[in-house]
Formats: structure tokens, C-alpha cells, sequence
């Protein structure tokens, strides 16, 4: 069963776009469905592991990429995306379900400040905690000084 | 949920502690592991919650060696850019100059010749071989055995002077380009390379010996600290711990990239003949027995290196991948990394997203280490075998 039928089955109207060729097949979910869309690769299409949650930044939109592996033979990947509007990029969170979501997820919500709805202790992981900004937005302003110690050079 | 004590943050997850058997009363103590401790395999801080000598709660607490290397690749050309991935898993470099050329290529539909995959191979081979020397040797360091650390070291030095003459570097290479390799090999330099492998697997009994069957190593680390097949899939481990929880999954064998599929080599996995499944003991005796079949897919690739060009085409410094995206997963030393690439059709990537297969090993940490013995607790983060500039970017 591909990954888009399995999550059509389990989640009707779900899916926004599915692209199955090519060199990197997705399928688009409607970000309130990522949780059980998840659920229906674990349970029809045999994912074990979440491999990557990435955070892109587009200008217009925010986009949450999620890769799921299958480990046992015969291996395969899944890929999930979400969009989700700039101004307030909010997406339920995996960490529930798939307990690799927990750093992933905050490293994403560090570096590109992507909110996790329901994550357990969202806080940034690789940033100090006074930082400012989420560096891999494409608007990041490059801070001049931390603390007395002078970025500029 | 999250308690903060002393300042630091602990994450309890939905694991509570267990009951401990107390025969004195002793008081709860939090310390800092790190980040300066010679323990740690780098700049790893963790604050330790102790009861004794028994952990019972543990934060790493990652970021000190955080550069951004995504945001500095979105600000470099492709050409550029190649070279800054050697500064991630720094003990793997090739390994990971590989994964991003495969994103960029997959993406850009760009064949490479088949002498520039089996390079590519064989490069990458000889720096896991040195990679798992340095990962057992430390492991032996941090166990209190140091003399087996200087044999490995021995060996490994000798691999370092092979890649150095072909690349011109001794820790980062930057040896694979879009579409390539830089330079070709002598025959020479084969010949050398062979007799490498003669070499090196004619000292693994030596190190089996001093280190791996010893007595007091082996009372250390089997059957502590054990990772098994579930947490290593929740958590997201790959690699040498995945395989020695008895995972037979290997993605030059699942997934193969650059003509791996053209190799045969076997996909040990644990149990072995101590400790038991996903112990540390199993974890070191694991990176023995894959730097065997490493060494076995040198001498294939050496013998049928196929003749041809070492590249497809000059990468000029304005070079731009065409739009689109791609992810490719490929076997680091240390787990599984992957690169998930986007490319806008400008002169730098658009997006540049790493799979650290270390990020997500020293995650796993805090779920195991509650009731080991702190000397246990670095046996786990010695076999678990982290690079902390993968772990921090």
C-alpha cells in the first residue's frame, strides 16, 4: 500500500497532494492530520523510525518535513510535509507517538521556530536560551553583539 | 514534565524512577559531566542527577560546538559548501562529504562514472575503518585500558597517511566533488592500500586479545548500559548500536548508494560470544567486526576498480543545481546520515537539512542511564561513540 492510500484510508480528506515519482516522492497532509497520517504509515506501511523532522522556511509559508523509515527488509522511506502559514507556524507535535520527535522538534523550533502544539518541554536545545530569533528563517538579522562579545568580526 | 534544579532543566518524560535498593541513606546530589571532561569525547555537557554512585537522572544539555552549518551552507555556493561538511562528524569526514554529494546529485539527476563510485567507496571504507580504530581505542580509554588505544592508533595513523597522499588533507579531506572524485589513484598507492588491509586484519586478533576478550574489559561493559531493538527505533539510533541491538539493517545493503550493491559483505549483528544483545561490550565487539567487512569491500573495489574517468564533468565555482529536492541516507560510522536538500535553482542551496545519526544517539542517553553506576554510565556514552560537532552542527 503506497504511503497516500494509507493515510486516505485512515484519515479521509487528509491528503492535499501526493507526488509519487521523481526524486523525492511526498505526500502533502493538512498539518491537523499529521498525527494520525503518522499512525496510518506505522501501521499500513510498516515505518518504524522517524527519520528527520526538517523546518523550511519559503518566504510565504512554512513547510514541516517529515521522513519515516522502514528498517526491516524490504527497507523503504516515507516522506510527510505539512504547510503551515508564517505568521503563525503551528503544527501538533509526534513527540506522543514517535519519541525521536522530542529532540528533532525542538532543534526545529530552535533554528527555525516552528511551534510544536503539545510537545512536552519546548525549549531550545542548541541556542542559549537568551537568544534571539530563529536563525534558519530567511529573515534572520545576524545579532551584533552577545553578551559583550562583538559578532561583527 | 520539566523540573529545574540548580538552573538546569530536567526533562522527566514518561519514565519515573524506578525504586532502588537503599542500604544506607544517602542524599541526592546533582554534578556536572563536562564539558570539559576527557570522558565525554568532546564538548558533551550532562548534568548528572546521582544517588550514590547510581544515577538516576541525566540531562545532556548539546550546543556548545553549534556553528549552524546549515545556515552557512545556505550562504556558500555548492562549491563552497562541499568542504564545510567534512567539520560535522570530523572523525568521518568523507563519509560525509558523500551524503551531501549524493543529495545534490540525486536532486540534479547527475550520474557519476562508475570509477568515481568506486573510489567514492573505497575512500569512504578506509575512513570507517580508521573512524571505528579511533571508537574502539577510546572506547578501551575511557574503560581504563590505554595501551590498546595506542595500537589502534598505530594502524589508524598508517590509513590517515593513505587518504592524506590522495587528498592532501589528514582529518578533512574534501576529496568528493558534484559528480566525482578530485583527483584519480596510482596504482601504487593501490598496492599500498592492500597491503593496509593486510595489515590491519592481521592485528585484530591483537586487539581482540588485548582488549576486547580481556578480562577486566570484558567484567566493565557486558551486559551494561543495554539499548535494545525497541528504544533504538523510538529514539531513532542507527548504525553500529541499531546492529548491535540485532538489527540487521545496513543501508549500503538496504539502500544501496555507489555501487554497493556490487560488494558482498556480510551485516554482523549482536548478540556475540559475550555480553549480551545491545550491551556495551556488544557495541565495541560490533565496530571489530564491521571494520572485517570494510576491509573486504576495499579489496573488491580495488581489484574491479573499472577503468574510465574519475569525474563526469568540471564543476565550475557558478555551478547551480536545477530546481527541485531530494533526501539521501547513507552509512556514516556512526548511524545513518542523511541529507535533506533544496535547491531553488539560485547559486546557493536553498535549504540544507542533516540528519546527524550522533544527534539522535546521545538522545537515547537519559532513557537508559537511570540506575546505572556512573562508571557504567560512561561505559554507555564511550559505546555509544558520539562526534560532538555532528551532534551540535
Amino acid at each position: 500500500m503506497t504511503a497516500n492510500e494509507a493515510i486516505a484510508a485512515r484519515v479521509p480528506g487528509a491528503v492535499l497532494e501526493a507526488v509519487e515519482t521523481g526524486a523525492h516522492p511526498f505526500v502533502r497532509v493538512k498539518p491537523e492530520c499529521i498525527v494520525e497520517a503518522a499512525r496510518a504509515l506505522r501501521e499500513a506501511c510498516g515505518a518504524q523510525m522517524l527519520h528527520l523532522v526538517s523546518g523550511v522556511d519559503y518566504a510565504d509559508r512554512m513547510e514541516v518535513v517529515y521522513h519515516f523509515a522502514k528498517m526491516d527488509p524490504p527497507a523503504a522511506m516515507f516522506c510527510l510535509k505539512v504547510t503551515l502559514p508564517r505568521d503563525k507556524p503551528e503544527v501538533p507535535t509526534l513527540a506522543g507517538d514517535w519519541r525521536s520527535a522530542d529532540w528533532m522538534e525542538r532543534e526545529t523550533w530552535d533554528l527555525v521556530g516552528i511551534r510544536f502544539l503539545g510537545h512536552p518541554h519546548l525549549y531550545r536545545i542548541l541556542l542559549p536560551e537568551d537568544w534571539e530569533g530563529h536563525p534558519l528563517r530567511k529573515d534572520y538579522v545576524f545579532p551584533t553583539e552577545y553578551h559583550g562579545i562583538d559578532c561583527t568580526k | 514534565m520539566t523540573t529545574t534544579i540548580q538552573g538546569v532543566k530536567f526533562n522527566e518524560g514518561e519514565l519515573a524512577a524506578p525504586a532502588l535498593p537503599r542500604d544506607i541513606q544517602t542524599e541526592e546530589m546533582v554534578f556536572n559531566m563536562g564539558p570539559q571532561h576527557p570522558s565525554t569525547h568532546g564538548v558533551l555537557r550532562v548534568v548528572v542527577k546521582t544517588d550514590g554512585e547510581v544515577v538516576l537522572d541525566c540531562q545532556p544539555l548539546i550546543g556548545n560546538l553549534h556553528r549552524c552549518a546549515e545556515k552557512i551552507l545556505e550562504n556558500l555556493t555548492y562549491v563552497q559548501g562541499l568542504p564545510y561538511v567534512d567539520r560535522m562528524d570530523y572523525l568521518g569526514a568523507l563519509n560525509n562529504e558523500l551524503g551531501l554529494a549524493l543529495a545534490v546529485e540525486k536532486a540534479a539527476a547527475m550520474e557519476v562514472p562508475r570509477r568515481a563510485q568506486y573510489l567514492r567507496v573505497v575512500m569512504c571504507e578506509i575512513n570507517r575503518v580508521i573512524s571505528h580504530l579511533f571508537a574502539a581505542g577510546q572506547f578501551g580509554l575511557d574503560m581504563g585500558a590505554f595501551t590498546p588505544f595506542l595500537y589502534m592508533f598505530r594502524e589508524r595513523e598508517e590509513g590517515i597517511l593513505l587518504l592524506n597522499e590522495v587528498t592532501g588533507g589528514r582529518l578533512l579531506y574534501h576529496y568528493i566533488r558534484y559528480g566525482g572524485v578530485t583527483r584519480d589513484v596510482s596504482d601504487e598507492w593501490r598496492r599500498k592500500v592492500l597491503a593496509w588491509c593486510d595489515v590491519v586484519a592481521s592485528h585484530m586478533d591483537e586487539y581482540n586479545n588485548l582488549l576486547t576478550y580481556n578480562h577486566i574489559f570484558v567484567n566493565r561493559s557486558a551486559g551494561v548500559a543495554v539499548l535494545d531493538k525497541e528504544t533504538c527505533l523510538a529514539y531513532g539510533c542507527t548504525g553500529p548500536i541499531l546492529r548491535a541491538a540485532g538489527v540487521r539493517r545496513d543501508t549500503r545493503k538496504d539502500l544501496p548508494y555507489s555501487s554497493y550493491e556490487d560488494f558482498e559483505f556480510d551485516v554482523p549483528v549482536g548478540p556475540f560470544e559475550r555480553g549480551i544483545l545491545g550491551c556495551a561490550w556488544t557495541r565495541h565487539r560490533q565496530r571489530l567486526y564491521e571494520i572485517e567487512q570494510s576491509l573486504s569491500i576495499i579489496r573488491q573495489a580495488l581489484q574491479n576498480l573499472p577503468a574510465g574517468d574519475f569525474t563526469n564533468t568540471k564543476i565550475s565555482r557558478g555551478w547551480k543545481a536545477p530546481p527541485g529536492e531530494a533526501y539521501a541516507v547513507t552509512e556514516a560510522p556512526r548511524g545513518e546520515l542523511g541529507f535533506y536538500f533544496i535547491s531553488d535553482g539560485g547559486k546557493n542551496p536553498y535549504r540544507v537539512k542533516t540528519r546527524g545519526p550522533s544527534f539522535c544517539n546521545i538522545s537515547v542517553i537519559t532513557a537508559v542511564s537511570r540506575g546505572l553506576l556512573i562508571g557504567d554510565f560512561i561505559a554507555l556514552i564511550g559505546s555509544v561513540d558520539i562526534t560532538l560537532g555532528e551532534v551540535d552542527r
